[in-house]
C-alpha cells in the first residue's frame, strides 16, 4: 500500500518536472538554450522511431522496454501532451462536484483507435509523413507550447523588463503567421475539451502513439490487476480512472487503455484488491486480445518493409522558394522526417525559423522554413541541428554547417542602390560571412556595386535582410536539395616592415 | 515685491543665466588650454599602454569626465567575432577607458551598441562585454527599437532627424572609442562611421547616401568629447566583418583626438601604409569636414606622435 503510493508520488513529480523542462525550453525566452534541456526531447517515442533509421536504436527498444515491463508508464510520465492532460484534469475538478469528478467504464472505441494507427502508419510508410506530424502528442505539445505559450512567456519576460530594465532586456515579440496558430489552438481545444471531460480520452482513441503501446502493454510484465476474492466492487478503482478503462463490475481492467497513472491502486485502499503485480506470461485479461495484437504488428512490420521498398528520393518539390534550415539535406528528407515540433524554432537566436505553411507544399504545412525578413542566420550558430530529435535536421558540427548551402544569393543591380542612386552602400557586402558577395568598383566616381561568387553563398540571409532597397536588390532563394559551399578565400597578406605614423 | 527689486533680481538672473549659459563655452576654451595638443598618436605596445600614454598627454581623463557624471563609452561591438579577429574594439582598451572613468568620478559607465549579429554573441565573443563589466561599467542593451528615441539633426544635410539610443540621450558625456577597418560599403569605418551603432535604422542609411548620412548623423549636438581609435590590431581588407585572421594586421597604434573628423583623417593616413587609401575615397570625412564637424587638414592642428 505504501509503496504503491511511493510510486505513484514518484510518477507525479517525476513527470511533473519533465513537463515543466518541456515548456521551458519551447517557450522560455532566451537566446542560449540549456544543453541538458535538449536532451528532454529525446526522450519521446515519435522522434526516436523516425531518428531510428538513420541513427541509434537506443531511446526507441527504451522506450519498448519500459512498456514491455511497467505498461504505458511512457503515457504518464514522459509524454508532455498525456501529462499536460493530467494537469487539466486536476485543473477541472476544481469546477466540479465530488460526483461529477468520477471516470465511469467506457468500452473504447476501438475500431478508430487502430484505423488511425494502422492509416497513419501506413501513410508514413508510403511516404507520407504529415498524418504523424498530424498526431504525434510530443510535436502537438511542442507546437501548442511554441504557439500559445510562448506568449506568456514573452509577457513575463518583458514584466520582469519593466521592473528591472538594467538586468532583464526587452523582447519585442511578434504573432507571425496566423496560419501557424490554426494547428496548435485546435489541438488545445481537443485535448484539454477532452481530458476535462473524459480523462485520457484523446490518448485512448486518437493518439496512435497510446494506441501502438497498447499493444505492447496488454502483455506487461507488471499490470493492474483485480483479485476477484477480495474486491467487493465498490467502483472506487473505476472512478479515479483516467483512461476509463476498469470495469469494477466485470472486475476486469482493459491494459491496452490503462496508462499506468497508478490512481487505482491509491484508491483502492481498504482491501487493496488492485494491486500492480508481476503477471509476466499471463494472458491479456480483456477481450480483443491476441488477434488484435498479431493483426497490428504484421501490419506495422508491413509498414517497416514497405517503407524500405517506396522510393521517395525523385518526389518533385513544390516550391523552389523555401529555406529548409542547414542540416535538412532536402525538402524531402525534411518532409520525411521532420514532425514539426518547433524545437528547432525555440532555440534559433535570431528566430528566423518558422513554421511554414505552403512551403513545402500542403503536406508540409506547419514544417521549419527559414524567412530573412527579420533576421539572418549567424554563421557562428547551428543550434537548430542539435536538437532535433528525429533528426530531420542532422547534427552537424558548427565547421560542417558554415559550408552547407542551404540557399542562393540571387542580385538584381537594377534595384540595387549603388546604381540606382549612385551612392555607397555595401550593406549586403558588411554582412556577408564568406564574402561570396563583394563589392567592385564602377563608373568613374570612386563608387562600388556588389556581385556574387555562388560556389561561396552558404544563403545565410545576411545581405537579404540588411538590403535596404525596394524591392530588395539581393534575395535568398532556397535549395530543394543542399549543396556544399567552397570554403571560403583565405587571402594572404604580406605585412609591412617599419609601420610609422603615415602623416 | 517692488518694482526696482523686481528688476534688480530680474537682471541678476538674467546675468547668472548668461554666465551658466557661457560656462560651457569658457570650460572648453579652458580645456583646449590645458590639453597642450589636438590629436594624439601613439605606436608600439598594449593597447592599454598605449592609452595611458596618450591620455595623459592630453591632460588625463578628468580633462573630459569630471565628478558624478554619467557616462556611455561607445565602442564597436557590431559583430559575432573574436577580438584577435579584429572586427571589434579591443576589450582591453574599453577595459582601460572605463577604469580611468571611474577613478575620474564617473557616477556610472554605460556601454552599448546596436550589432549588427545577433547582439548577445556580439556582446559575449567580442568580449567586451565580460572586459567592462570586469572594469566596473554597466551593459546597455542596444537590439530593440524601445531602446531608442527621436532626435533631430538639424544641422543635417539630408538625414535630419534619426532614432538614437536612449543611453546617448540621457549620459553627460560620451567617449566614441571604434577599431580601425576596412569597409566594403562606405570605404572605412572608423570613428564617423562607428556612430551608426548609436541609431536604430541603419538601413534607412545605407539607402539614402551612406556617406551623406554618416556625416548627418556626426552633427548630433551632443558630441563625444574624445574619440580613441583603436588600432592595435586593424583589419586591411574583407571589413568590416572579415572572414579570417589573414584580414588582420597588427597596427599597434592608438588615435585620440576630441575632433572626430581629424581623427579619422590621421587613422586613414595610418591605414594607407597597409592598404591603399585616400580621405576622399572614404567620403563621409570630406562630408564632415564641410559641416564643420572638424578637420581633415592634419598640418593645420597640433599633433604630438608618441613611440613606445
Amino acid at each position: 500500500m505504501l509503496m504503491f503510493l511511493v510510486i505513484k508520488r514518484f510518477r507525479v513529480v517525476f513527470s511533473l518536472i519533465l513537463l515543466s523542462g518541456f515548456i521551458w525550453y519551447f517557450g522560455a525566452v532566451r537566446v542560449q538554450v540549456e544543453q541538458g534541456l535538449s536532451l528532454l526531447l529525446h526522450t519521446q517515442f515519435v522522434p526516436a522511431l523516425l531518428s531510428s533509421l538513420g541513427a541509434s536504436l537506443l531511446v526507441l527498444v527504451a522506450i519498448l522496454l519500459l512498456t514491455l515491463l511497467f505498461g504505458r508508464l511512457n503515457c504518464s510520465l514522459l509524454c508532455p501532451l498525456g501529462v499536460f492532460q493530467d494537469v487539466v484534469i486536476r485543473i477541472s475538478n476544481l469546477f466540479k462536484t465530488k460526483k461529477q469528478r468520477r471516470f465511469r467504464y467506457t468500452k473504447g472505441v476501438f475500431w478508430l483507435r487502430y484505423s488511425i494507427l494502422t492509416l497513419t502508419a501506413l501513410l508514413w510508410a508510403v511516404g507520407f509523413t504529415w498524418p504523424l506530424l498530424l498526431l504525434d502528442p510530443y510535436s502537438n505539445f511542442g507546437r501548442m507550447a511554441s504557439s500559445l505559450f510562448k506568449p506568456v512567456f514573452y509577457a513575463c519576460h518583458n514584466g520582469l523588463h519593466y521592473l528591472w530594465p538594467d538586468t532583464y532586456y526587452f523582447q519585442s515579440y511578434s504573432v507571425g503567421s496566423l496560419l501557424g496558430w490554426i494547428l496548435p489552438i485546435a489541438i488545445f481545444v481537443t485535448v484539454v475539451g477532452m481530458s476535462a471531460f473524459r480523462g485520457r480520452l484523446f490518448c485512448n482513441t486518437i493518439c496512435p502513439v497510446g494506441s501502438f503501446m497498447g499493444l505492447i502493454s496488454k502483455y506487461a510484465a507488471f499490470r493492474p490487476l483485480i483479485d476477484n476474492s477480495g474486491c467487493n466492487r465498490c467502483g472506487r478503482c473505476s472512478f479515479v480512472c483516467k483512461a476509463e478503462c476498469i470495469d469494477s463490475k466485470g472486475q476486469q481492467i482493459d491494459h491496452s487503455r490503462c496508462v499506468s497513472c497508478f490512481n487505482c491502486l491509491i484508491a483502492c485502499n481498504e482491501k487493496q484488491a488492485v494491486r500492480y503485480v508481476f503477471c509476466w506470461k499471463r494472458p491479456a485479461t480483456h477481450p480483443s486480445n491476441r488477434r488484435h495484437f498479431i493483426t497490428s504488428l504484421s501490419g506495422l512490420a508491413g509498414t517497416v518493409a514497405l517503407y524500405r521498398f517506396v522510393d521517395t528520393k525523385n518526389h518533385q518539390v513544390s516550391n523552389r522558394q523555401t529555406i529548409a534550415p542547414a542540416g535538412a539535406r532536402s525538402h524531402e528528407h525534411l518532409k520525411r522526417f521532420c514532425t514539426a515540433c518547433q524545437a528547432c524554432v525555440a532555440v534559433c537566436p535570431t528566430r528566423i525559423i518558422q513554421p511554414t505553411f505552403r512551403g513545402y507544399g500542403l503536406d508540409g504545412w506547419m514544417l521549419p522554413a527559414i524567412n530573412y525578413q527579420n533576421g539572418f542566420c549567424t554563421y557562428n550558430c547551428n543550434r537548430c541541428s542539435q536538437v532535433c530529435p528525429s533528426l530531420a535536421l542532422e547534427r552537424v558540427p558548427l565547421e560542417e554547417k558554415k559550408l552547407i548551402r542551404i540557399g542562393k544569393a540571387r542580385l538584381t543591380l537594377k534595384h540595387c542602390i549603388a546604381l540606382k542612386d549612385q551612392t555607397d552602400c555595401g550593406a549586403c557586402d558588411e554582412h556577408c560571412p564568406t564574402k561570396a558577395v563583394h563589392m567592385v568598383p564602377f563608373g568613374t566616381q570612386g563608387l562600388r556595386k556588389p556581385v556574387v561568387d555562388d560556389e561561396y553563398c552558404i544563403g545565410c540571409g545576411g545581405c537579404e535582410y540588411i538590403c535596404p532597397a525596394t524591392p530588395k536588390a539581393i534575395v535568398v532563394e532556397g535549395l530543394p536539395i543542399h549543396e556544399r559551399a567552397l570554403p571560403p578565400v583565405v587571402e594572404e597578406q604580406h605585412g609591412i616592415e617599419d609601420i610609422d605614423f603615415g602623416f | 515685491m517692488e518694482r526696482r527689486n523686481f528688476l534688480k533680481t530680474a537682471v541678476a538672473g538674467a546675468i547668472a543665466g548668461t554666465i551658466q549659459l557661457n560656462n560651457t563655452t569658457l570650460f572648453s576654451k579652458e580645456r583646449s588650454q590645458e590639453a597642450d595638443y589636438d590629436l594624439i598618436a601613439v605606436l608600439g605596445g598594449t593597447s592599454a599602454e598605449m592609452y595611458a600614454r596618450a591620455i595623459e598627454a592630453m591632460g588625463g581623463i578628468s580633462n573630459y569626465v569630471k565628478k558624478g557624471q554619467r557616462v556611455v563609452v561607445k565602442p564597436n561591438i557590431g559583430w559575432d567575432r573574436l577580438p584577435e579577429e579584429a572586427a571589434n574594439t579591443n576589450p582591453e582598451l574599453v577595459a582601460a577607458i572605463v577604469k580611468d572613468c571611474l577613478i575620474a568620478g564617473a557616477l556610472e559607465v554605460i556601454i552599448f551598441d546596436n550589432t549588427c549579429d545577433e547582439w548577445q554573441a556580439c556582446y559575449k565573443n567580442s568580449g567586451i562585454e565580460a572586459a567592462a563589466k570586469a572594469a566596473g561599467a554597466k551593459i546597455a542593451y542596444g537590439h530593440e527599437e524601445k531602446y531608442y528615441k527621436d532626435a533631430l539633426l538639424p544641422q543635417a544635410v539630408r538625414m535630419k532627424k534619426a532614432k538614437i539610443h536612449e543611453a546617448i540621450i540621457n549620459c553627460d558625456v560620451w567617449i566614441n572609442v571604434p577599431i580601425l577597418k576596412n569597409h566594403g560599403g562606405a570605404k572605412m569605418t572608423i570613428a564617423m562611421k562607428n556612430y551608426m551603432g548609436i541609431v536604430w535604422d541603419r538601413r534607412y542609411m545605407h539607402a539614402n547616401d551612406l556617406q551623406q548620412c554618416i556625416a548627418d548623423l556626426v552633427t548630433y549636438p551632443k558630441r563625444p568629447v574624445l574619440n580613441i581609435v583603436d588600432a592595435y590590431r586593424i583589419m586591411t581588407q574583407n571589413g568590416p566583418k572579415g572572414k579570417s585572421l589573414e584580414d588582420v594586421q597588427m597596427g599597434n597604434a592608438l588615435f585620440i583626438s576630441p575632433d572626430i573628423v581629424a581623427v579619422d583623417s590621421a587613422a586613414i593616413e595610418f591605414f594607407n601604409q597597409f592598404k591603399k587609401m585616400t580621405i576622399q575615397d572614404a567620403s563621409h570625412v570630406a562630408k564632415g569636414e564641410e559641416l564643420q564637424l572638424g578637420t581633415t587638414k592634419l598640418k593645420d592642428i597640433k599633433i604630438k606622435r608618441i613611440r613606445i
